[in-house]
């Protein structure tokens, strides 16, 4: 048997590894008693690409081919914008899976040509993070267009990109983006250190690797802000946060992360800044009564009654007049099943959705006061609720409104207004201990800065011009996340 | 460990500090809003008590609460509580009590202190209800009327009290505890609201009382009724009780009516007030000084002027308004200090507070001041405003 060379055992080890994979064709040329191999997957790489740039060009180029050496010939002469010269034999599949065209030559020695097929969507309109004013493109699944949109806004060469592979399986691309000189250099080696300890088999979204550098399960409030708006990745890296964006995720995330930027919008940077203030007095507000109204509802109900207005009183005791539930079970039933109608109307598919909130509205609403199943006070209570904890655009924060509101509701049945109070300040209490890559969480007001103000609750223009690093420079505490 | 012992500590204190005891839901409660005292006709140490409860079943046309009257009684308040509760199915619940209406005879022959101290004893009632006199009938009767404008009869009684103490000058707002803290401190004496029923009771127990345009039976407030000794001794007159109110400095958006020429009167309203008080003993009798400081807006003026012209038809005026408050002072304190011994407005405490040492070296007692006690009354108006007109309607002289 004719000893074989190390193009041919390369192939024979690709073809084994993959199982003679149906996708993966390999096509051979032959020039002056040198043979090359292209090698590449037929999903992942444009045909076009392949036929075009380097297929034809060999095919029409052959004489002029036969005067040289080969591999000078295939790196300098094809025309394609990104080739890799590596010589890591178990780098091929990766390579082929990625959309390359890998050339293998006799000697072993190994070219990548990138020949992506389009196989992303386009960018869109932002869809979860809706706004009136201002750029509306989102975040796709394309990694390079990803870059391009933060690349494209902030030209300097300042912005910086740290890329790395993680995943045994999936091999994805994650890369932290920070403005060097701005950005507090620890948190970027923190969280770099992090991400290279992290073991996983697959990265789906950004999530997985948030929930693998830190751990959540303390506290409900979310520690991260994920957001599918360029602008607003841009905006907050001037302010020295880091970005983090995984391969064939439509989501970014910032980190550190403060606990008021969930109620700052990509917009309120496009307003008038007195508006703005509104807005984000409207949401704190919003914040409170979501957190706080059913619990309040039900101490003024079981145990406090005296801190009613007579007329209310008498309203609330006429209309509960009759219903054989406690008020603790109604609220409880009642939200239940808010949430399931909100859960089953986003699921559902095309437009059965509206469907859904008209049988939810007359059923769950007027049906059940009329049957005097609830009162109707606890739908308002149940409602005002429900409407202001959707408010905010992220998903993670409205869920964990509703384990606040219902560990609230829980205290206020036992306790009264004390439960409330007392609930009150252990979510407060957590809010100020909680940190968020080691800066502190509640941050321009605890601890309090007075420079930092500008862009909390108020917002300046003076912020919007030059932001500003609002994270001390000196190294923080290491141990929280 | 540690934590645990810790977390273990919370809870026991906020399970001593409010817990699920006090758990009621509040249409398990009957809601008491008034509450009536009378004496019971066979024996005298009972008392009569009277609950309206305000929660008691709903309106089918207006959504509107109806009220329902119970009444039991006992040697106690609370012994009459307790039995009511044994006829009306839920559970009493006194925090939003508004009324407290006092039978006119029970004040005369009995101290109040003998029957009120349930009211401060117990936790749960409202402190800030308003103690009325039921004038000329018995207390209960009060309770059972329905009123128009507001269903729920006490706070039909509330909010015309409100609107009369802010408005009407006459009456006078007392709540349980001011009541009580009154009729304990020696040198004070009480002074109440007292209403009266217009029309017959049987009729205004009837809903189709209020159906009517004119409601054939109302309840009606009549001027204010003062204490003497802690035992009901009398009631002021309309004009007495405006110049109560001008003494006691509270007389905003009162009106005082002055004749301008023969047969019409103007009228002027106080936009604010100023008392000063000077305690003294002058010729070793006590002696009190009454300066009142008023403002006033021209409200109504009915004879010929013209106020741009000449300022005598303000002056005059402000000379007239300000003899005619002096008169309704003076008759209200000859009323209360010369013809009654009845220190509603507190002066002798006040000379025990402020002039303590020459009290003691005059050999005086709280009661000897009462006795003896001077009064020496100014008065000056000054008119601010004539409002949207510069003269009257009749023109000039």
């Amino acid at each position: 048997m004719k000893k074989m060379n190390k193009r041919e055992k390369l192939i024979s080890e690709i073809k084994k590894n993959t199982n003679n994979a149906p996708d993966i064709k390999f096509k051979d040329f032959k020039i002056n008693e040198e043979t090359v191999t292209f090698v590449y997957s037929m999903c992942v790489s444009s045909s076009n690409g392949i036929n075009d740039f380097i297929l034809r060009r060999i095919d029409e180029d052959f004489e002029n081919i036969k005067k040289q050496n080969l591999y000078d010939y295939i790196k300098n002469f094809i025309p394609n914008n990104n080739i890799v010269s590596f010589d890591q034999e178990d780098q091929i599949t990766y390579f082929i899976m990625s959309g390359f065209t890998v050339s293998i030559f006799d000697d072993g020695k190994l070219l990548a040509f990138e020949n992506r097929a389009p196989i992303y969507s386009s960018i869109n309109k932002s869809e979860n993070e809706k706004g009136i004013k201002g750029p509306s493109d989102a975040f796709s699944e394309n990694y390079q267009f990803n870059m391009g949109m933060i690349r494209r806004r902030l030209k300097t060469e300042k912005l910086w990109i740290e890329e790395k592979t993680i995943g045994t399986e999936s091999k994805t691309k994650v890369a932290l983006f920070y403005i060097d000189g701005v950005c507090n250099n620890n948190i970027v080696k923190r969280i770099s250190e992090k991400i290279d300890k992290i073991k996983i088999k697959y990265v789906g979204n950004t999530n997985y690797i948030v929930d693998a550098i830190s751990n959540t399960n303390r506290f409900i409030f979310p520690t991260v802000l994920t957001t599918e708006r360029p602008d607003l990745v841009c905006q907050l890296l001037l302010e020295g946060r880091i970005a983090l964006m995984t391969e064939n995720s439509n989501e970014v995330i910032i980190l550190p992360c403060l606990f008021i930027d969930f109620f700052k919008n990509p917009e309120d940077y496009y307003e008038k800044s007195l508006n703005v203030i509104g807005n984000r007095i409207i949401r704190i507000i919003a914040m409170l009564l979501a957190i706080l109204t059913p619990a309040i509802y039900i101490s003024l109900m079981a145990y406090n009654q005296e801190a009613l207005p007579s007329g209310l009183l008498i309203n609330f005791s006429i209309q509960r007049d009759g219903v054989p539930f406690s008020t603790v079970f109604e609220i409880i039933v009642m939200s239940f099943m808010f949430q399931v109608l909100r859960e089953s109307d986003m699921r559902f598919p095309g437009k059965g959705g509206s469907s859904i909130s008209i049988v939810g509205a007359l059923v769950l609403g007027q049906a059940a006061v009329e049957a005097g199943i609830v009162s109707p006070i606890t739908i308002i209570i149940v409602g005002i609720s429900s409407v202001a904890s959707l408010a905010f655009s992220s998903i993670e924060l409205i869920n964990s409104i509703k384990w606040w509101q219902l560990f609230l509701i829980f205290l206020a049945s036992f306790f009264g207004f004390i439960g409330v109070l007392f609930g009150f300040i252990i979510l407060l209490a957590l809010l100020i201990s909680e940190k968020s890559c080691g800066e502190p969480y509640f941050f321009p007001f605890e601890p309090f800065n007075l420079k930092a103000q500008k862009d909390a609750i108020l917002s300046e223009n003076e912020a919007k011009f030059d932001p500003q690093n609002i994270f001390n420079k000196e190294d923080t505490d290491e141990k929280d996340n | 460990m540690k934590k645990i012992i810790k977390i273990c500590i919370f809870l026991l204190l906020i399970f001593s500090l409010c817990g699920c005891y006090n758990y009621e839901e509040i249409n398990n409660y009957a809601i008491v809003s008034g509450i009536s005292i009378d004496q019971n006709e066979k024996d005298k140490t009972k008392y009569d008590v009277g609950i309206q409860i305000m929660n008691a079943k709903k309106d089918e046309e207006s959504d509107n609460s109806l009220i329902t009257f119970f009444k039991a009684s006992g040697n106690t308040i609370f012994e009459a509580l307790e039995k009511i509760m044994l006829d009306s199915s839920k559970e009493i619940y006194l925090g939003h009590n508004e009324v407290i209406v006092i039978n006119e005879n029970l004040l005369r022959e009995k101290d109040p202190l003998n029957y009120l101290d349930f009211f401060m004893r117990n936790s749960e009632v409202e402190k800030d209800s308003l103690v009325i006199i039921a004038k000329e009938s018995k207390a209960d009767d009060v309770l059972k009327i329905i009123t128009p404008l507001e269903t729920i009869p006490t706070r039909n009684l509330k909010s015309t009290l409100n609107i009369a103490d802010n408005y009407s000058g006459t009456l006078t707002i007392v709540t349980i505890d001011e009541f009580i803290s009154n009729l304990i401190n020696e040198g004070k004496e009480a002074i109440l609201p007292a209403v009266k029923i217009e029309g017959k009771t049987s009729t205004g127990e009837n809903m189709d009382n209020i159906s009517e345009s004119n409601p054939k039976t109302k309840l009606r407030f009549e001027t204010l009724g003062f204490f003497e000794n802690n035992l009901l001794k009398g009631y002021l007159s309309e004009e007495e009780s405006t110049g109560y109110n001008f003494l006691k400095n509270i007389p905003n958006e009162t009106y005082v009516n002055i004749k301008c020429d023969e047969n019409n009167y103007a009228s002027i309203k106080i936009s604010d007030s100023k008392l000063e008080e000077n305690l003294s003993f002058i010729n070793g009798k006590p002696n009190v000084k009454i300066k009142s400081d008023i403002k006033a807006d021209l409200a109504e003026y009915n004879c010929k002027a013209d106020f741009t012209k000449d300022s005598k038809y303000i002056k005059e005026l402000e000379k007239k308004a300000a003899k005619k408050i002096k008169e309704l002072m003076d008759t209200s304190l000859k009323k209360l200090y010369v013809e009654n011994r009845a220190d509603v407005l507190k002066y002798s405490s006040k000379f025990n507070q402020k002039k303590f040492k020459e009290m003691k070296e005059k050999n005086y007692t709280i009661e000897k001041i009462l006795n003896n006690i001077n009064f020496e009354v100014s008065v000056s108006v000054n008119i601010n405003s004539t409002e949207l007109s510069i003269k009257s309607i009749k023109g000039d002289d």
